[in-house]
């Protein structure tokens, strides 16, 4: 099981290096791209209701380094990927190590254009290209509620990255080509529905891990939530970050089956239909997100999911 | 640069053949371990159960069966069978969804298999008492402990 692992990781490896070879000589021909800055913000956010919808963005899974008991948001968080290992950032309103710095536009720019204040671009493991499509005053209310945490002092570490992954520069270029994700019309115009895509797709962020990516590491949106892996399990017996099975509404392979009950259940406690418990990097989405929305975001949650095409 | 993506080309077509080759003789190893390791079969017999006790609590809980009654009775049920965990991975009856860690860190392992009995005969206790929010509090806790150790030490079942 392990070595089949071990030699689909190196094959998507290869795959992966072909993809990044074309997007680092797309970068040489058509030279550096700034996109155009966002209009600086002047309205202030709602630290409530950021509290709220920092909850249903995962903020605190991937910004916490819960392995070595580390200060909630302060970063330090090793996401193990395909790719390499990305160590998240410090988003503590210290104004050295965390953001404390920033302005409401600088913030705007990074969440959802993946932007830093120094105009360089971030790795998509920062799922900005998902967030792109956060309505601006949840960014602003988000930034309001972090802004009342204590600042943490703690240097971000360096990213550790497979040799084949090209470096920010070239990020640049990858954002103009590939984000935000784009998806095909919404089919229904229901609030309910609505509000379950608005969660699924760009508060809760479930596509940057149980949507395939191509080769170029872009989410291959018409096969949206069609699973990435499966949970794959990595040498050191842990889940690959960023990889996820189907959840898309086929019968054999994704969620079909479940009942929308089920659904709603396993979002809030974790048990699957049949009764599992499994473990992975879901059970940190539900403890951290899911458990702890509305139960009406659960049900529009489970809307979304259950309304979504067999793939 | 066709020579670099020729090359890996030829790299991924060989590692995709190697991956093909490799899983028909991984199944096979599996079905025979687990068709002579009774004990495998015995411990994965005993996780049906548990799992089927979570599901008719579910059901329970969640209204979608009208059997308040049987509440503390499946939690009884599914404390018993948890009851067993810590004698569930012995020496020798490596296999199964079983990863092989387990028997290298057995230690950790009869931790957590202590906190799955704890957590269940908690759930018993919240069930036969009766109290709503405690049940799910309890139910939750039981499914945590659960999770700690498949996370680790489960395969998946792919």
């Amino acid at each position: 099981m392990k070595q089949i692992a071990r030699i689909e990781l190196k094959r998507l490896q290869s795959l992966r290096l072909m993809g990044l070879l074309t997007v680092g000589l797309i970068a040489i021909v058509t030279g550096g791209h700034t996109p155009a800055a966002n209009g600086a913000s002047s309205s202030k956010g709602d630290a409530d209701r950021g509290a709220y919808l920092v909850t249903a963005a995962g903020c605190v899974s991937c910004h916490t380094d819960s392995e070595n008991d580390g200060r909630p948001f302060a970063g330090g968080h090793r996401l193990a990927t395909p790719y390499g290992v990305f160590v998240t950032p410090n988003i503590t309103p210290d104004k050295e190590t965390g953001i404390g710095a920033w302005t409401d536009a600088e913030f705007l720019a990074a969440l959802r254009e993946g932007r830093a204040p120094d105009g360089s671009a971030y790795y998509p493991s920062f799922p900005y290209p998902s967030y792109a499509g956060m309505a601006e005053q949840d960014a602003l209310d988000i930034k309001a509620w972090l802004d009342t945490l204590e600042p943490v002092r703690q240097p971000n570490a360096a990213h550790e990255l497979a040799w084949y992954v090209p470096g920010r520069w070239a990020m640049q270029i990858w954002q103009r080509l590939f984000s935000p994700w784009q998806y095909a019309e919404n089919p229904r115009t229901d609030p309910e529905w609505q509000r379950g895509a608005y969660l699924v797709r760009h508060l809760g962020h479930c596509g940057e891990c149980h949507t395939p990516r191509s080769i170029f590491g872009a989410l291959d949106t018409a096969r949206e939530l069609a699973g990435s892996g499966s949970n794959k399990k990595a040498d050191d017996h842990k889940t690959v970050d960023g990889t996820g099975p189907n959840i898309s509404s086929d019968r054999k392979n994704g969620i079909g089956g479940w009942t929308r009950d089920d659904l709603e259940f396993f979002l809030e406690m974790g048990m699957q239909p049949n009764g599992d418990f499994s473990g992975g990097q879901m059970t940190t989405v539900i403890d951290d997100n899911t458990a702890l929305l509305t139960p009406e975001d659960r049900r529009a949650i489970a809307t979304f999911l259950l309304n979504q095409p067999t793939r | 640069m066709s020579y670099v993506f020729g090359r890996k080309l030829i790299l991924s077509l060989t590692c995709a053949a190697t991956l093909l080759a490799t899983v028909p003789a991984v199944q096979a190893d599996d079905e025979k371990h687990d068709s002579d390791n009774n004990e495998a079969r015995y411990r994965h017999s005993v996780m049906e159960a548990m799992g089927s006790s979570f599901g008719a609590l579910a059901l329970i809980m969640t209204n979608r069966v009208q059997r308040p009654d049987q509440l503390a009775t499946q939690a009884k049920a599914l404390a018993i069978s948890a009851s067993v965990t810590p004698t569930l991975f012995p020496a020798g009856s490596e296999g199964g969804d079983a990863l092989p860690l387990i028997w290298q860190e057995q230690e950790k392992v009869a931790e957590a298999a202590q906190r799955a009995v704890d957590a269940t005969a908690a759930l018993a206790a919240a069930a036969e008492a009766g109290d709503k929010a405690a049940l799910s509090k309890a139910f939750k806790a039981a499914g945590e402990s659960c999770k700690g150790c498949h996370e680790r030490y489960k395969a998946e079942d792919e």
